[in-house]
C-alpha cells in the first residue's frame, strides 16, 4: 500500500483541459475540426498582408469570443490574456474545480510562450518610434512582461504558489510540463495550471515572411515534397496537472495520464535543426523510457512538422532513429496542416489531440499533404474505431528546442 | 548519493565591473555605476540615466563576420558564458552534453534588436524590399527572449534542458532555482544558469511613465527614495552536483543550499503591502536549505529604491527573521541599477562574493533614515563580516517572488 501511494505520488495525470484555437473557444471545437480535417487557414483580413509573399493565416475568430470576453471583463485585456484565461476556465470546469478544491498556496501557474503579448510590445514600440517615450501607455507597458498572463491568472483565482513564465524558442510546451512535473513530484505543489499561448500580429507575420519561412503558395503541407514554408496560427491552451494521488484524494476523474516527458536541445547551431533531428530523438527517447513504453506500443503521434523543409526532414529522421520500422506504420498527423504553426500553442494542441485520441476520439486528419516525401502512415481519415492506448505529442522549435510527451489512457 | 548543488564558476558583466574580480572590487569600494545613457538617445525620456556597461568592446570577443548578426543581449551572455566556463575549468568536451542544459533569466533578451523591425512596419511593405543583408533582418531570430538560451546551447553544443525564465524582475533567481532543481532531481549533473538583460528604450519609457524611476539618485531604503534606475547586466553560473565537482577537483565557490518561490496574487504592478508573498518565498528557501533564519548572516535585498518595494521588503524580512532582527541587509542596485530579468542572478553573484571575500556590499546613497525601514542596511560603505550563509531576494511585476540561500563551502 505504501509503495502504491508512493508510485501514485510520482504518476502525473491531466484532470482538465481548455483551448482557444483558430476554431474559437473550447476543446470540442478544436478536436472536432481536426477529426473532420477542416482547415482554419484563411486569407488574412485584419491587417494588411498584401505586400507579403504569404498572405494567409489561421487566426482566432475574435468575434466568436465576444460573449465570453464580455461576461468576464476581459474585453480590454490583451488577446494573450483573454485566450489563456478562457482556456483556463474551461480546464478548471472540467477538472471539477471549486473555491475550496486546493490550498491556493500550493497551486502554481506555469505558462510558456514564444512571443508573449507581442501586439502590446508592437503598440509600445509604435509610440516610441512615432511619438515620444512619455506617451507610452503605462497600463499597456505592464502587459509586455512575459509573465503578465500568468500573473493575471494568479490574481483572478488567488493562486499563490510559484508562478513561472518561460520561453524556449517557438516550441516550449513540454518544457513547461517538465517544470510542472518537477514541482508536483517534489511535493512543492498540489496542482499546476500549465499552458502556452502565442499570437499572430502584423509585425510577427511580416518578420517571418521577411526571413522566408512562410509559404508563398499559401498552403501548409507537412511532409509534402512541395512544402515551401509554414502558415502562422495562434491560440492558447491550458491543462490542469496533478499527481494521480492528489487527483484520487479529491475524487477527480483524470482524463489521461502524462506518462512520460522528454526535453532536449539540438545543441547544433543557432536557428537551424540538427539534420538527424538529434534533439527530438533525444526527447522522444526520454518520454518513452520514462513511460516504459516500447515504440510498437505507440498508437498515434501528433507531429511537430510545419511544412518547412528542415523541420519536417529532421522530425522524420528522429522518428526513424527512435521508432525504427514502426516509424512507417504508426498513425501520425501534423495538425499544422489545419491550424497553421501556432508556435508554443501548437505544442499543447498536440497534447490535447493525444488526450482526445486515448479517450477514443477521432484522430486529427492530415490535411494539405498530397505528395508525401516520406514513408509515413499519415492519418487520411478519422480512425475512431481503432483504440489508441498510448499517444506521443511532439514539439520542435527552429531554435533547436525539442519536446515529447507520452499520453496514456488510465 | 549527494544531491548538493555547488557553483564552480561565475562570469559577470555589470556597470561596475566586467568580470567577477572587477565586480567584487566595485562592490567593496562602493562604486556608483550609474551614468547618463549613451547607448540610445535618451533625450526625450523622463529619466536619462542608468547603469550602462563600461569599457566593453564586443569586437574583441566576436569576429567581424559574426558581430552584426548578434543582438546586444546575445553578445553580453556569450561573453559572460565564456568567462564563467573558463573560471570553472570545466572541460565541456569531456562531458556528456546531452545532459548539460542552460537556464537564463531575462525580461527582454534580444528584443531591443526588434526596434528597427517595428519601425519598418510604418513603411509600405513588400517582402525583401530592403534586401536580405539589412542587419535587422538577420537579427529577427535573435530578437526574442529565448534566443538567449538557444544561443548558449548552440555555441557550446548543450543538448539538455534549455529555456529562459521570464518572470520580470525575479527571473534570474528563478533561473538559478530551476537549474538547481534539475541537478537535485538527478536530471542533470551540470547546468549553466544566470541572467541577461540589455538596456533598452522600452523599459526606460515604460518605467518612466509608471513613475517608477528616480529623479536623481537611486536611494534604497532611504526616506527620500523616489524610484529605481535601470541597468544592464549578464551573468553565467556553472552549477554542478557536489559529486561531479569534487570528482573533477573543481574549486567550489559556494553551495546553492535552498530555493523558494511564491506569488502575491494581488496586483499586476503593486506588491501586496503586507509582505507575506516575499516572506513565503524566503521561508521556502530556508526550508529547502534546512536552515533557520539565525543561520543567515546577510541578506542581499531586492531593494529597488521605489517607495513601495523597500518598506514591503523590510516587512517581509521581519515576518521571517523577527521584528528585532539584527541581520545586515543591503541593496547593490544603487551601484549597478536594476537589470530586470538579469538582476536576480547577477546580483546573487554579489552574495557569493560576500561569502567568499568576507565583506558586506554597501547600500549607497542611503542618506536619510526612514522610520519604516529600520534594519541594518550597511549604508555607504562596505563592512568586513565573516559569513556562513546568505540569502538573496528577487521580486517582480505580477507579485512574483523568489529567494535563494547560498552556503559557504568548506572544502
Amino acid at each position: 500500500m505504501h509503495h502504491e501511494n508512493e508510485a501514485a505520488n510520482m504518476r502525473l495525470v491531466i484532470t482538465g483541459m481548455g483551448a482557444v484555437s483558430p476554431y474559437g473557444a473550447g476543446v470540442p471545437a478544436l478536436l472536432g475540426a481536426l477529426a473532420e480535417g477542416r482547415s482554419a487557414i484563411r486569407p488574412i483580413e485584419d491587417f494588411d498582408a498584401s505586400g507579403c509573399g504569404c498572405t494567409h493565416g489561421a487566426r482566432v475568430p475574435q468575434a466568436s469570443l465576444a460573449t465570453l470576453t464580455g461576461s468576464n471583463n476581459l474585453r480590454r485585456a490583451p488577446r494573450g490574456t483573454q485566450y489563456t484565461m478562457l482556456a483556463t476556465e474551461e480546464a478548471l470546469q472540467m477538472a471539477g474545480h471549486g473555491p475550496s478544491t486546493w490550498n491556493p498556496e500550493r497551486v502554481g501557474v506555469f505558462l510558456g510562450t514564444y512571443r508573449a503579448n507581442a501586439e502590446v510590445s508592437q503598440e509600445i514600440w509604435h509610440r516610441i518610434i512615432t511619438s515620444e517615450p512619455r506617451f507610452v501607455q503605462p497600463l499597456l507597458f505592464q502587459e509586455t512582461v512575459t509573465n503578465a498572463v500568468a500573473s493575471a491568472l494568479s490574481i483572478r483565482w488567488g493562486w499563490r504558489g510559484t508562478n513561472y513564465a518561460i520561453s524556449a524558442g517557438n516550441a516550449c510546451g513540454f518544457q513547461v510540463l517538465t517544470l510542472a512535473a518537477q514541482a508536483l513530484r517534489s511535493g512543492r505543489a498540489d496542482a499546476i495550471i500549465a499552458g502556452t499561448f502565442d499570437l499572430v500580429t502584423a509585425a510577427t507575420h511580416r518578420d517571418m515572411d521577411d526571413i522566408g519561412v512562410l509559404s508563398d503558395s499559401n498552403v501548409s503541407r507537412p511532409f509534402d515534397a512541395r512544402r515551401d514554408g509554414f502558415i502562422m496560427g495562434e491560440g492558447a491552451s491550458v491543462v490542469v496537472l496533478e499527481t494521480l494521488a492528489s487527483a484520487r484524494a479529491r475524487g477527480a476523474t483524470p482524463l489521461a495520464e502524462l506518462a512520460g516527458l522528454g526535453v532536449a536541445h539540438d545543441g547544433h547551431g543557432f536557428g537551424i535543426h540538427h539534420p538527424e533531428g538529434r534533439g527530438l530523438a533525444s526527447a522522444m527517447g526520454q518520454a518513452l523510457r520514462a513511460a516504459a513504453v516500447s515504440p510498437e506500443a505507440v498508437d498515434y503521434i501528433a507531429a511537430a512538422s510545419n511544412s518547412t523543409q528542415s523541420l519536417d526532414r529532421a522530425e522524420v529522421a528522429a522518428l526513424r532513429t527512435v521508432l525504427g520500422a514502426a516509424a512507417g506504420t504508426v498513425p501520425l498527423s501534423s495538425l499544422k496542416g489545419l491550424t497553421g504553426e501556432a508556435e508554443s500553442a501548437s505544442d499543447m494542441f498536440n497534447l490535447l489531440a493525444c488526450i482526445g485520441a486515448v479517450r477514443g476520439g477521432g484522430l486529427p486528419v492530415q490535411a494539405g499533404t498530397e505528395q508525401p516525401e516520406f514513408e509515413l502512415n499519415l492519418v487520411r481519415q478519422s480512425q475512431a474505431s481503432r483504440p489508441v492506448r498510448a499517444a506521443l505529442a511532439h514539439s520542435y522549435s527552429f531554435g533547436g528546442n525539442a519536446g515529447a510527451a507520452l499520453v496514456r489512457a488510465l | 548519493m549527494s544531491n548538493r548543488v555547488v557553483v564552480t564558476g561565475i562570469g559577470v558583466l555589470t556597470p561596475i565591473g566586467n568580470n567577477l574580480a572587477e565586480f567584487s572590487e566595485g562592490l567593496r569600494a562602493g562604486r556608483d555605476g550609474i551614468a547618463p545613457v549613451t547607448h540610445f538617445d535618451a533625450s526625450k525620456h523622463r529619466c536619462q540615466s542608468a547603469g550602462q556597461l563600461k569599457n566593453i568592446d564586443f569586437s574583441a570577443h566576436f569576429s567581424p563576420e559574426e558581430l552584426p548578426y548578434l543582438s546586444r543581449g546575445t553578445r553580453m551572455i556569450r561573453v559572460a558564458a565564456a568567462q564563467g566556463l573558463a573560471a570553472s575549468g570545466l572541460d565541456l568536451a569531456a562531458e556528456d552534453r546531452s545532459r548539460v542544459g542552460v537556464v537564463l533569466g531575462t525580461n527582454l533578451g534580444g528584443m531591443p534588436a526588434a526596434k528597427e523591425g517595428y519601425a519598418a512596419l510604418h513603411h509600405p511593405y513588400r517582402r525583401g524590399r530592403a534586401g536580405p543583408k539589412e542587419p535587422w533582418r538577420a537579427l529577427v531570430l535573435d530578437s526574442f527572449i529565448s534566443a538567449m538560451s538557444d544561443q548558449v546551447a548552440s555555441q557550446y553544443g548543450l543538448a539538455g534542458l534549455s529555456l529562459v525564465m521570464s518572470t520580470a524582475c525575479s527571473a534570474g533567481l528563478h533561473a538559478l532555482g530551476v537549474a538547481m532543481d534539475a541537478i537535485r532531481s538527478g536530471q542533470a549533473e551540470v547546468m549553466l544558469a544566470g541572467g541577461v538583460d540589455p538596456l533598452s528604450e522600452m523599459p526606460q519609457a515604460g518605467f518612466g511613465v509608471l513613475r517608477s524611476l528616480a529623479s536623481d539618485k537611486l536611494r534604497p531604503f532611504s526616506k527620500d527614495r523616489d524610484g529605481t534606475l535601470l541597468g544592464e547586466s549578464a551573468s553565467l553560473w556553472v552549477l554542478e552536483s557536489e559529486a561531479h565537482a569534487t570528482r573533477r577537483g573543481a574549486r567550489i565557490l559556494a553551495e546553492l543550499a535552498g530555493y523558494g518561490g511564491s506569488t502575491d496574487a494581488y496586483h499586476m504592478t503593486r506588491p501586496d503591502e503586507t509582505g507575506r508573498g516575499p516572506a513565503r518565498a524566503m521561508q521556502a528557501a530556508l526550508d529547502s536549505a534546512g536552515m533557520k533564519p539565525e543561520q543567515i548572516g546577510y541578506i542581499k535585498a531586492h531593494g529597488t529604491g521605489t517607495p513601495a518595494n523597500d518598506v514591503i521588503e523590510t516587512r517581509a524580512i521581519k515576518h521571517v527573521f523577527g521584528e528585532r532582527t539584527q541581520v545586515p541587509v543591503s541593496s547593490i542596485k544603487a551601484m549597478v541599477g536594476h537589470s530586470l530579468g538579469s538582476s536576480g542572478a547577477t546580483e546573487a553573484a554579489a552574495a557569493v562574493v560576500a561569502l567568499n571575500e568576507g565583506f558586506l556590499p554597501p547600500t549607497l546613497h542611503l542618506d536619510t533614515p526612514d522610520p519604516e525601514c529600520d534594519l541594518d542596511y550597511v549604508p555607504h560603505r562596505s563592512r568586513p563580516a565573516k559569513l556562513e550563509a546568505v540569502l538573496a531576494n528577487a521580486f517582480g511585476f505580477g507579485g512574483n517572488n523568489a529567494a535563494m540561500v547560498f552556503r559557504r563551502w568548506e572544502g
